[in-house]
């Protein structure tokens, strides 16, 4: 009895897998056996791998678990265990194009899966999980591109890593319909180009999205949630990025929703920015289009410095009180982004702890600011495109309440005021 | 047994007096409209944006309120002269002070059960739905904000003359502490020679601000503390940790002792100089 629970190696009698791949052509299938399998792989030939089972392949010694040098290899149906703790190399290292990853389960204490000048290749069905008693700063990320093009990776669930997919200087990669969560960053481009994320969630990281000094980015139908605890926390940060396609996106309950800083050329467009503590920051941003947007239930909705050079038209801004005289269903009022609380926290951000102070939410109208300096929406939306129709009646309810009950209450105490001049 | 005697006198004064009606019934009708307010839009819980509202709704009236009420209940006694005929027996100031306090407290915890309750009512009755717990919390933000704010009544109605003098004082420290807070944090400590000062100075000044220090705490046992950005990241870890409750009730009496024994001291010092 005590025998079944022990691990049960496969015998060593028994052909290794290195030693079935030496023997096997080009263009071969070879089917695993059910087992558990100690050795690091390498694969220099156009193979295709099949787990039959539960096959599970454990690293012996520091170098990746599998290696792909050839092209056209295809993996499928394998668990891999990176159990070295002190070794920098990933679970599975693929250094050649068109390969193909297919439900592959890895557990990793470094990379999960390492692209490296590596294009064509599609990974799908994959899980990674990492450690997760190790602190962020000291993991690694669970899909590392690097120098690598025309990827394809979905269908992929990534937990406790560093960056779950982290694409360095490739372009054309196709990233969608990954789960994301429990990380640092969600999926984290550097100097891409071209590259597409779509129906992507990712939560409860530290961040979802980060696109720095990428072009041409595509980002649609994402789900960035619930990335708001850690004091650094964004939904999705656009940094020194130029034509990002930004749309359909779902940001809701993040520290802040987007980050958009010295970010040109970029259409934001009909993405939901609700339930963040601040909806939407822009900082030096230019020639950027934020339209059809609707911002709702934000602590603060949004905060602008030095970037008045954006169109900003058409969003729907759930605290503006809009009067639409013309009846286009857009207010003559203008919705402005104060550039108060913004500037004076990236200058000294100690005071960061009056956010939404009630007396700050005073001087934020108090202060009066030139309006050169201000980002304007000119033509704010008056209905939520996306709102279910019975929150916008109780809505305007709760607002006529409130009036109604400032003017009661004033009128009351006028009234006692007068009356009495009471004596106890 | 003094201490009571006087807490008894006091809620029954407090009572009596058309001016606690006139708040309470302000109260209620301000919280009957904030919950309604917080209620009617589909959020989840947390730090959102109604949160936010409500809380300062509750910072621009409540501590007014409460140090109006309070400065009021002292300086009346002065004014009438009941002290006076109250000092011919034998109680201390301190007890007469404790007494007050309790009396007062008593009070405005009930005008604020009284207008949460009539509140949630009419939410409920309204078919709108709010989670117990952020409804539990509201009631004991309310609370603590209520009580820090009466001992700071009472300090102030010690030290003045007259009504008027509370009145000035009271709506002094409400403005400070609530009003313009940021705008003075900002235009004083950002002319420090150092700019490594501001941030220690500007937690101190946050410790000594009652309204700021049980706002700043509520927001983080919300778990929304990261919305202060890195500079707070030591706050978020003790408030949010077990011992944080226990470092929060600590400042909380703190801040009533001192204020108590402040104005028993000031009690005695005029006392002695009157009679001179």
């Amino acid at each position: 009895m005590f025998l079944l629970l022990l691990p049960i190696y496969v015998k060593a009698d028994s052909p290794s897998i290195q030693q079935q791949i030496d023997k096997a052509k080009p263009g071969d299938t070879l089917e695993l056996q059910e087992g558990k399998y100690k050795e690091n792989i390498i694969i220099n030939k156009p193979i295709h791998l099949v787990g039959l089972k539960s096959v599970t392949l454990t690293q012996e010694k520091s170098s990746p678990v599998i290696t792909i040098q050839s092209d056209d290899v295809t993996i499928e149906n394998v668990r891999i265990r990176h159990v070295d703790e002190s070794d920098e190399s990933p679970a599975i290292l693929v250094n050649s194009d068109h390969n193909s990853l297919q439900d592959i389960d890895v557990h990793t204490n470094s990379y999960g899966i390492q692209l490296d000048e590596a294009n064509h290749n599609q990974l799908s069905s994959v899980r990674i999980i990492g450690d997760e008693e190790a602190e962020i700063k000291n993991r690694k990320h669970g899909i590392d591109l690097w120098k690598s093009n025309n990827n394809k990776i979905n269908d992929t669930t990534i937990q406790h890593m560093q960056d779950g997919i982290y694409v360095e200087r490739g372009h054309t990669n196709n990233i969608y319909d990954n789960k994301i969560s429990k990380s640092r960053y969600g999926i984290h481009l550097m100097f891409t180009t071209n590259d597409e994320l779509t129906t992507n969630e990712s939560y409860n990281n530290v961040s979802g999205l980060y696109i720095m000094g990428a072009e041409g980015t595509m980002v649609k139908q994402n789900i960035l949630r619930n990335n708001q605890t850690n004091v650094q926390s964004l939904g999705l940060f656009l940094f020194d990025t130029t034509s990002a396609i930004v749309t359909e996106n779902k940001i809701v309950n993040n520290r802040t929703g987007i980050l958009i800083e010295n970010a040109n050329k970029s259409d934001i467009s009909l993405n939901q920015i609700q339930g963040n503590y601040t909806g939407v920051q822009i900082k030096e941003a230019e020639d950027n289009n934020i339209s059809y947007n609707t911002f709702v239930a934000n602590v603060a909705q949004g905060q602008a410095k030095d970037s008045i050079n954006n169109h900003t038209s058409e969003n729907y801004w759930g605290d503006h009180l809009g009067l639409d005289i013309t009846g286009d269903n857009k207010s003559d009022l203008a919705y402005r982004l104060n550039p108060f609380f913004v500037t004076i926290t990236d200058d000294y951000p100690p005071f960061q702890i009056l956010f939404q102070s009630p007396g700050m939410v005073f001087l934020e109208q108090l202060i009066s600011i030139p309006t050169q300096e201000q980002l304007v929406d000119a033509s704010p939306l008056m209905k939520d495109p996306l709102a279910v129709n019975k929150n916008a009646s109780v809505n305007s309810l709760s607002i006529l309440l409130f009036c109604s009950t400032l003017i009661i209450c004033s009128l009351l105490i006028i009234y006692l005021g007068v009356k009495k001049n009471e004596k106890i | 047994m003094r201490i009571l005697t006087v807490a008894q006198r006091e809620i029954k004064l407090g009572f009596r007096s058309s001016w606690t009606y006139s708040f309470l019934v302000l109260l209620a009708i301000f919280t009957i409209a904030i919950l309604l307010l917080q209620s009617s839009v589909a959020t989840t819980e947390g730090y959102t944006d109604m949160t936010g509202t409500v809380l300062n709704m509750t910072l621009y009236l409540l501590p007014l309120i409460t140090l109006l009420l309070g400065g009021f209940s002292v300086a009346v006694e002065k004014e009438d002269g009941q002290w006076q005929l109250l000092s011919t027996y034998p109680i201390s100031a301190y007890a007469f002070l404790w007494g007050k306090w309790i009396g007062l407290a008593i009070v405005i915890l009930i005008m604020i059960f009284f207008s949460f309750g009539v509140a949630g009512m009419i939410t409920y009755i309204a078919g709108q739905s709010i989670s117990f717990l952020t409804f539990l919390f509201f009631l004991l933000f309310s609370s603590v904000l209520a009580l820090i704010y009466l001992s700071i009544a009472l300090l102030i109605g010690s030290m003045v003359k007259n009504r008027w003098q509370a009145l000035v004082v009271g709506i002094t420290v409400w403005f400070l502490t609530i009003i313009i807070w940021p705008l003075l944090m900002i235009s004083t400590l950002s002319q420090l020679p150092s700019y490594k000062l501001v941030q220690p100075t500007l937690q101190i000044l946050t410790i000594l601000n009652p309204a700021e220090f049980v706002r700043v705490f509520s927001i983080m046992r919300m778990g929304a503390g990261s919305v202060f950005g890195a500079d707070y990241n030591q706050w978020i870890v003790w408030s949010t940790s077990s011992y944080g409750l226990l470092i929060f009730i600590g400042v909380f009496l703190s801040w009533i002792l001192l204020s108590i024994f402040i104005s028993g001291f000031i009690w005695n010092r005029r006392g002695e100089y009157e009679t001179n």
